[in-house]
């Protein structure tokens, strides 16, 4: 194989173990990302359940030769690759999508919760391949330490909120940002009606998993994946610009927008109870927390 | 202008190729396991148990927990189950249900309404028909 004259090479001198981290989690953010609209889709998990065990090792099969295509046109690495690296990072690619998917499978109550092994392996069979091509396309995604508050002159986000101080603006674009993302999601689920089987099938006590997962993941994606300007990101002054503090931020809004969107399209209404809104809003703000970290990392 | 690129892989790379390994192969040989499993079983089956012991009485109904188990070799998309009633051998009623989508292994646990007190009458299942995906 033949890498551009000046291309970055690994090992980082003192730096492999952070480097293999930090593409381990770039990679499974944007993982999450591309496969999280399949893997919240009851239909999926039904079809898991209902194919054998050569069919999900069929779809194994399947879904590394589509990740080795992708991780070799792209790739989760900061570096080229060659030869059999290639074969190697399709397989941790693999992994690290059989990782995201044991999380949230779990998280839902969808395995590993009295279900047999073969429940398991036919849900990861079937939602593996969105979610190992996202990661296998980590560096396509999201481009590593691309500035999101550094725009180009000219660009629409540096003109926009002229009139507001320059602490407020990043904090309102960041939170427009974040609804817009989680806006996107919601509308698409949200009138398919896959929600009210997910509601009936995702144990209650599972609930507060849910909600964890959603700051872990959403957290991931913003500030510990090294995506666009992580380095801005922790700098960044501004009300509400801790890590912490914006992770909790972004998860409200997406709280807030599915709950919104669900009385819009009358899966909420004032019969609705006060439980009622509250599961569906918690498993719905699950994939809208995530779009909306992706929106926020777009502005 | 290219050219070649000869490096070694780290230590951190070699770890995190031999745990993809372990996770990749881990779920590979899980589906193995199923697929011969599965072929040792043969034939297609389901098993349906009563729990009466943890029956409960409401409003002059009794609700009986019950428990439907796919004990074949082939995931089954719906089964038409009669749930049988009987007082000394005598059928006192009968009920059809439908299971839909109960995977390999899989289970589906339900309560049966009826006035029968559990205690003096005796609880069956019978298979009408099976449908596979």
């Amino acid at each position: 194989m033949f890498e551009p004259k000046g291309a970055p090479t690994r090992p980082r001198p003192g730096h492999e173990w952070s480097d293999e981290l930090d593409d381990a989690v770039r990679g499974l953010a944007s993982g999450f990302l591309i496969g999280i609209p399949v893997v919240f889709a009851v239909d999926t998990w039904w079809l898991g359940d209902q194919i054998g065990p050569l069919e999900a090792l069929f779809l194994l099969g399947v879904s590394y030769a589509l990740t080795l295509a992708a991780v070799y046109w792209i790739g989760f690495r900061r570096d080229l690759r060659r030869g059999w690296q290639y074969f190697a990072d399709a397989l941790e690619a693999m992994a690290l999508a059989t990782l995201a998917l044991v999380a949230v499978f779990w998280a839902l109550g969808q395995i590993g919760d009295g279900q047999p092994a073969s429940i398991a392996v036919g849900r990861i069979a079937v939602a593996i391949a969105p979610v190992s091509l996202g990661v296998a396309v980590a560096n396509h995604l999201l481009a590593r330490d691309a500035s999101r508050f550094d725009p180009d002159r000219g660009d629409a986000t540096s003109l926009r909120g002229g009139w507001l101080s320059d602490r407020w603006r990043r904090t309102v674009i960041e939170l427009a940002a974040s609804i817009a993302g989680a806006l996107f999601l919601c509308i698409a689920i949200v009138p398919v009606d896959d929600l009210s089987a997910i509601v009936t099938e995702v144990p209650v006590r599972n609930l507060p998993f849910v909600i964890l997962l959603s700051l872990l993941v959403t957290y991931s994606v913003v500030f510990a994946a090294g995506f666009s300007g992580e380095a801005k990101r922790h700098a960044t002054p501004g009300l509400l610009q801790t890590p912490f503090a914006e992770t909790l931020m972004a998860y409200v809004a997406a709280v807030m927008v599915s709950l919104v969107v669900l009385w819009m399209f009358g899966r909420l209404d004032e019969d609705s109870t006060l439980f009622e809104m509250y599961t569906k809003s918690v498993l719905l703000a699950f994939p809208a927390s995530m779009t909306a970290a992706a929106g926020r990392l777009a502005v | 202008m290219t050219t070649r690129s000869r490096r070694a892989a780290s230590a951190a790379e070699w770890v995190t190729l031999t745990l993809s390994i372990l996770i990749v192969g881990a779920l590979v040989a899980v589906a193995v396991m199923e697929e011969q499993r599965r072929q040792e079983t043969g034939g297609v089956g389901v098993r349906v148990t009563f729990a009466a012991d943890r029956a409960e009485a409401r409003d002059g109904s009794y609700y009986v927990p019950y428990t439907v188990r796919n004990t074949g070799a082939q995931a089954i998309t719906s089964a038409e189950i009669w749930i049988e009633v009987f007082a000394e051998e005598r059928l006192v009623e009968s009920t059809e249900v439908t299971v839909e989508f109960l995977p390999l292994q899989g289970t589906q646990e339900a309560v049966y309404v009826t006035t029968a007190d559990p205690a003096t009458h005796e609880f069956a299942a019978r298979l009408e028909s099976l449908q596979f995906p």
